[in-house]
């Protein structure tokens, strides 16, 4: 297992050998760096690839502080910290497996397309808490470099997951059951 | 609607006066973003080209979309209720799609125009009030649109 190397990340952070909890707890908190403009109207700046939060714990296993998805646990990134603010999302409800996920489809050219957004608790080295919220179109995995590739010619889909992203933010809330 | 060329024109005289040139900069710039809140923008028709000069990437769908509903705001103005109209900001995001949008106590209210053909409404509550999400189609509802977006 890959140890932490930038020595700014306090040690309770570290993965280190500790396993990932695939669960959530309705009342967690997501942590969420934020620029202004995305608390104002999230539409503005969202970008539909890995969304990387990090999560609060529960109860007796508070994984970390509000400001620690602040740091940067890139060894490329030249600061220990972002310049930005920190969005805290309330787990409001969560699917039978304590989970998150989401589905939507789209029909084009007769063919129907689905895409998931799921919440993963995905430990880095340097950060245990670190958890993403990953789409999927259809086998695809969506990340930066193929967002545009993939999703361009999705419009519902697009929209409706920017909508869905953005309702947790305006709301401060990651909720299951919520949907327009 | 006035013609872009003349509001360049109106826009370069009044930013050529040596005396005023700073106070119109500065009231330009400050009318990029919103609407319905600047002294000089008085109507309708000069708030649709000063979203078209700071957007000048606009595609074609774009402009015919963004014409249709600002004619249904017009129309708001004139047949319905003028104190209806309520303003509101825009942006141009990273997928080059326009946003209207209105940020209230209440919720958050976009309209998303796509480049090409996608023209998205939503409305996300900041309660426990149902959101609102719904696409329509270059020949549907504008003025549902335009009265749901000053709801």
């Amino acid at each position: 297992m890959q140890e932490c190397s930038l020595p700014y990340i306090p040690v309770r952070l570290h993965q280190q050998n500790k396993l990932n909890i695939n669960q959530f707890e309705v009342g967690e908190f997501l942590y969420r760096r934020c620029n202004e403009l995305e608390l104002e109207n999230p539409f503005a700046t969202i970008t539909l690839t890995e969304l990387s939060h990090n999560r609060g714990g529960f109860n007796e296993n508070i994984l970390c502080n509000p400001e620690d998805v602040l740091f940067s646990i890139r060894e490329e990134e030249e600061f220990e910290k972002y310049d930005k603010v920190v969005c805290s999302l309330r787990i409001r409800d969560l699917n039978k497996d304590n989970g998150y996920k989401k589905e939507y489809n789209e029909v084009k050219n007769n063919q129907t397309i689905s895409c998931t957004i799921e919440l993963f608790h995905e430990p880095e080295p340097c950060m245990y808490p670190h958890c993403v919220f990953r789409i999927k179109l259809g086998d695809v995995i969506v990340i930066f470099d193929n967002n545009k590739q993939t999703l361009k010619n999705y419009n519902i889909i697009r929209n409706s997951l920017r909508e869905e992203l953005a309702s947790m933010i305006v709301k401060r809330q990651v909720s299951q059951n919520d949907n327009p | 609607m006035n013609t872009t060329f003349e509001h360049i024109i109106l826009k370069t005289e009044l930013a050529q006066s040596e005396m005023f040139r700073d106070l119109y900069d500065g009231l330009f710039l400050n009318s990029q973003s919103s609407a319905f809140t600047n002294p000089l923008i008085e109507d309708i028709s000069e708030l649709y080209n000063n979203i078209l000069f700071k957007y000048e990437n606009l595609t074609d769908f774009q402009k015919e979309i963004l014409m249709n509903i600002f004619n249904e705001f017009n129309n708001i103005r004139e047949s319905i209720d003028p104190n209806r109209l309520q303003p509101f900001k825009h942006y141009l995001n990273q997928d080059d799609e326009l946003l209207l949008y209105r940020d209230t106590e209440h919720g958050l209210t976009n309209i998303i125009i796509n480049p090409d053909e996608c023209i998205a409404f939503s409305y996300i509550p900041k309660s426990d009030e149902k959101r609102n999400l719904y696409f329509i189609a270059l020949d549907g509802d504008f003025e549902k649109l335009a009265y749901d977006f000053f709801s």
